[in-house]
């Protein structure tokens, strides 16, 4: 997190070339390998670290591509959000049984660790929609409190998880949240 | 008018807008299709009672003190101009029996009027925003001259609105348009233009600025950024160049590894620096690290790639025309 700052502050005080880039030329090579899951080619890469215009430029065409994403992701049928229903079974806040919560296309599971306390929250995507998924964008997972609950890259199995870092229990959060699906 | 508080939602925030009326609409869309296939055309008062229970789905959302609230307050703003959206339902309807009369099932049927839903939602912003005369003339004079650099470039572009087709026709415009004063030929301005009236961007569901300021996506984490862990290992590389005590400077300025938390101001009285020096000294270190960074990362690339001394970019990829952009 800290290289990230400094990295950060390198970046922001960058100049910017004289050279002109060729927009063009690298918008439609980027959007072709982030649109295919491919990694940038070295040269490429090279130049988001290299010069401001590339930097902004790329951002713009990744976030096309979320865009496009999530366009598919709802008209196949995709949530972006899911919340515990009501009528439910009640709800064991303080138990180790994992609970299950499922959307159209993905599911979260709380689980609490009996050893140590900890809650586990995992999310999965449905394998159909998560085959889609281009590789290098990521997912978030977020309460209607602003809270983030997940945040990251999908594994191999179209799914992420992570130790809950919140005071808070969170199956008792539900009770007032929903959750929010994102794709970043 | 809108308001102070609307002018964010319907600007930078207008996605999370859209998609907060879109969410509470779409539950109720499939009895307005089914009330319009019924009728076979949009009958007002089938129009009326839809926007009416979407007007009370919203306004019952005002009463809660939660962050939707100030959502539900901007979405019922827009709802107010219910004139301007009447017609792209109309024209979605229009479509939706048209593809009855084809045989679609009924998902298909239904698909036009969620089109439709979200380009009224456009339309009604488009109205509460107001657009000038300036901006209306120069929206549809892009708009002509994207059609035609579609149809001469004859490329299967998915749409007018992506940064692809931005670039692209960017440099179509400089390089056949530079003296029409009636366009703009920067990137940026043109994807803010086509954001903002370009239908094909109202279905991507894109972020437009009611300002008029450039938009620009959230900005992206560091560690989303490719070869990002190798960026991190060579800068690790570059800190070890540094001088001590301009290391040490680093360290505590950007908290480093290694560095208990410490403000910039107890370290410098600790070791007796200025302020003067200490930020000079960090500045200079900067361009230092970054001037190494940048060395490794052009030394990293095969050689037929490299362009020596100062890095400027990679020469394929360059254009030396020197536009003189506006």
């Amino acid at each position: 997190m800290t290289a990230q700052r400094l990295l950060a502050a390198l970046l922001a005080s960058q100049p910017q070339p004289e050279t002109e880039l060729d927009e063009a030329s690298f918008a439609a090579a980027v959007h072709d390998c982030l649109s295919r899951g491919q990694d940038l080619p070295p040269d490429l890469a090279a130049l988001v670290w290299l010069r401001p215009d590339a930097r902004r430029l790329y951002t713009h065409v990744r976030a096309d591509i979320v865009r496009d994403f999530t366009r598919r992701w709802q008209a196949g049928g995709g949530a972006m959000g899911v919340e515990r229903l009501a009528a439910s079974a009640p709800v064991d806040e303080a138990g180790s049984a994992p609970e299950a919560i499922t959307a159209r296309g993905f599911t979260v599971t709380t689980h609490q660790d009996r050893g140590s306390g900890r809650w586990l929250i995992s999310l999965v995507l449905e394998p159909d929609l998560a085959a889609e998924f281009p590789a290098g964008l990521g997912v978030e997972l977020r309460d209607s409190g602003d809270l983030v609950w997940l945040s990251g890259s999908l594994d191999r199995l179209g799914g992420i998880d992570a130790w809950w870092p919140h005071e808070e229990n969170p199956r008792q959060r539900l009770r007032h949240h929903q959750l929010q699906l994102a794709f970043v | 008018m809108a308001g102070a508080d609307d002018g964010e939602l319907l600007g930078v925030r207008w996605p999370e807008l859209a998609r907060f009326i879109l969410d509470r609409a779409r539950p109720d869309l499939a009895r307005l299709g089914h009330a319009v296939i019924a009728a076979n055309g949009l009958e007002d008062a089938d129009w009326q009672a839809f926007h009416g229970r979407l007007v009370a789905a919203i306004s019952a959302r005002l009463d809660r003190q939660d962050r939707l609230q100030p959502l539900a307050a901007s979405a019922l703003s827009l709802l107010g101009e219910a004139g301007a959206m009447r017609a792209p339902i109309e024209d979605a309807a229009k479509a939706m029996l048209s593809l009855r009369l084809r045989g679609g099932s009924e998902a298909d049927v239904l698909g036009p009027l969620h089109l439709g839903l979200r380009r009224a939602l456009v339309a009604a912003r488009r109205q509460l925003v107001g657009i000038s005369a300036h901006e209306d003339r120069v929206w549809k004079r892009l708009d002509q001259l994207s059609r035609t650099f579609l149809a001469d470039t004859g490329q299967a572009w998915a749409s007018r609105c992506d940064w692809p087709f931005f670039t692209a026709f960017a440099r179509f415009l400089k390089d056949h348009h530079r003296n029409d004063a009636g366009v703009v030929t920067k990137v940026e301005s043109l994807a803010w233009y086509f954001q903002r009236h370009c239908p094909d961007c109202a279905e991507r569901g894109f972020a437009v600025d009611a300002d008029g300021n450039e938009q620009e996506p959230a900005p992206m984490p560091i560690s989303s950024l490719p070869g990002f862990a190798a960026a991190r290992d060579w800068l690790e590389d570059c800190l070890s160049g540094l001088g001590d005590e301009a290391r040490a400077m680093v360290n505590v300025q950007f908290c480093l590894e290694g560095v208990v938390e410490m403000n910039a101001k107890a370290w410098r009285e600790r070791n007796q620096v200025t302020r003067h020096r200490y930020e000079r000294t960090v500045e200079t270190a900067l361009a230092s690290l970054r001037a190494c960074l940048e060395g490794r990362i052009s030394d990293s690339l095969p050689e037929e790639l490299r362009v020596q001394s100062s890095w400027v970019g990679l020469e394929h990829l360059m254009d030396d025309a020197g536009d003189d952009l506006p």
